[in-house]
């Protein structure tokens, strides 16, 4: 599975199962995420690519799209 | 819960709202006790909002119980419980209450709110991980970002996504799970049992705040152990008095070694006030009430909810599963939610509106306790105000 599906995955799979999300989806205005979501979403990255993001990975973080390319750019997920 | 998801924060965007329908549903200033009727500005209000699940705080056997404290201890011991606090009942209602719940000892803390802070603040390490049900109380969240532990959130209720969790946490020194046992603004019940297996399973510490369990659930009244038939249970468990037992405080039990370690290292019970002798001779006569009559109130209780749901049901309202005595009727949007609350208000009844963040956002509700004094009179009415509002304000609960 390409990393964005794998990502959309994670977030539906977290969040609510009924939700359709697109790769600019703006996931805190849209769905309204409070910390734990997006706390729940984390958790569940570094449990898929074995990595640790940190904190504040996320904070100016809104789309599936950029979390790939901070999980590129940072971690080195291909 | 960071700042900018504190009550007060958001409270402030909502001042515009409550401008706009000339209402606002907190602090409203109570002239009367927590009884069936409270009275505000001079007029009666049915009062739905307060936890008095069993009408116990203003049962006249735990008044006589307090007053009698009252005239032997006074006031306050006006000491922590490690320095001068240390009254005689403290001991005996300790043994009390750990033979109710049938666990090996017992500390109290002036709250539960308190507590639950204190306890995970006390326990837990920064090399720890904290597995912890995405909707519990505030009290356990902000004890849990107090130790710089791992925080793993679970999806509520949810035990496949917490073993799934569990698994991918091997690398932390201890872990620990923690939940409610009925969350208050749904009605949900956890399911203890199967978390509680996990924690065996995985070696986890369970941590369960059973404030809205308490006098509520299990056959007679005991609480989330009994009504998951939990037995020689080796966690820790947390429980405020101040709902069905109708008295304030905290209540923590556990196995000796747990409490022990407490007792010496729990800085908010070392260093604050020890609750007062009164409230926990209120507390120990509103166990022994329910030690006596718990079966039948807690069927009582839980018939009064059934009357009130079905009914609002059958009208067509939008209900949150509840298992327990709580009805919660969903309004989502936070507008919403205060204009219900204000027009139950208009017809003299007291509801408790939940909004972000106490629930997810756009996900408010209005909960009511069907308190056990609700006669069949004041059920019928509740039903018939809603129907009423609904009838002149439908988009509300479209
Ligand atoms: C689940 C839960 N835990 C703890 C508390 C706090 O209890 P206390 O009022 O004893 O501080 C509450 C009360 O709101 C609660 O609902």
């Amino acid at each position: 599975m390409k990393t964005i599906e794998l990502i959309k995955k994670i977030i539906v799979e977290n969040i609510d199962n009924s939700i359709i999300i697109e790769n600019n989806t703006n996931l805190k205005k849209d769905f309204n995420l409070d910390s734990f979501d997006v706390l729940m979403i984390m958790n569940a990255i570094d449990d898929e690519f074995s990595i640790s993001l940190e904190d504040d990975d996320f904070q100016e973080i809104n789309t599936p799209e950029e979390i790939v390319s901070l999980l590129q750019t940072k971690y080195g997920v291909l | 819960m960071s700042f900018k998801e504190s009550f007060a924060f958001n409270f402030v965007d909502e001042v515009e709202l409550v401008k706009m329908i000339k209402f606002n549903p907190y602090y409203q200033k109570i002239s009367s006790g927590a009884n069936l009727y409270a009275e505000i500005s001079g007029e009666k209000y049915l009062n739905l909002a307060s936890n008095n699940y069993l009408a116990l705080a203003n049962d006249s056997r735990i008044i006589k119980a307090m007053k009698k404290a009252l005239d032997k201890y006074g006031a306050s011991m006006c000491g922590t419980p490690v320095a001068c606090g240390n009254v005689d009942i403290y001991e005996s209602s300790a043994e009390f209450v750990s033979n109710f719940l049938g666990l090996e000892d017992t500390i109290f803390y002036p709250s539960c709110y308190q507590a639950n802070i204190a306890i995970i603040n006390s326990l837990v390490k920064p090399s720890d991980v904290v597995f912890v049900d995405r909707f519990a109380h505030s009290s356990l969240i902000e004890g849990i970002r107090s130790t710089d532990c791992k925080i793993k959130p679970f999806k509520h209720n949810d035990v496949k996504y917490l073993e799934k969790l569990i698994k991918n946490s091997k690398t932390f020194e201890n872990k620990f799970v923690v939940t409610e046992s009925v969350f208050s603004t749904e009605g949900s019940i956890a399911p203890f049992d199967k978390i509680y297996d996990l924690c065996l399973k995985y070696d986890c510490v369970p941590i369960v705040d059973d404030s809205h369990g308490i006098g509520v659930i299990g056959k007679t009244g005991k609480g989330i152990l009994e009504e998951k038939a939990i037995e020689n249970y080796k966690g820790i468990y947390t429980a405020s008095t101040g709902k069905a037992l109708g008295i304030s405080g905290g209540i923590v039990s556990g196995r000796n070694n747990i409490i022990e370690f407490l007792r010496y290292n729990s800085s908010s019970l070392i260093y604050s006030t020890a609750l007062p002798p009164v409230l926990i001779a209120g507390t120990i006569k509103a166990l022994e009430i329910i030690g006596n009559e718990g079966e039948k109130l807690v069927q009582k209780l839980a018939q009064n909810k059934k009357i009130i749901y079905e009914k609002l049901q059958k009208n067509g309202f939008n209900l949150t599963k509840s298992d327990a005595s709580i009805c919660s009727i969903i309004t989502g949007s936070n507008e919403r939610t205060f204009k219900v609350c204000k027009s139950l208000f208009d017809k003299k009844i007291l509801t408790t509106p939940f909004i972000y963040p106490s629930v997810s956002k756009n996900k408010g509700v209005i909960r009511m306790i069907p308190r056990i004094d609700l006669e069949k009179v004041q059920m019928d009415y509740i039903v018939d105000s809603f129907n009423k509002i609904k009838q002149q304000n439908p988009e509300l609960f479209a």
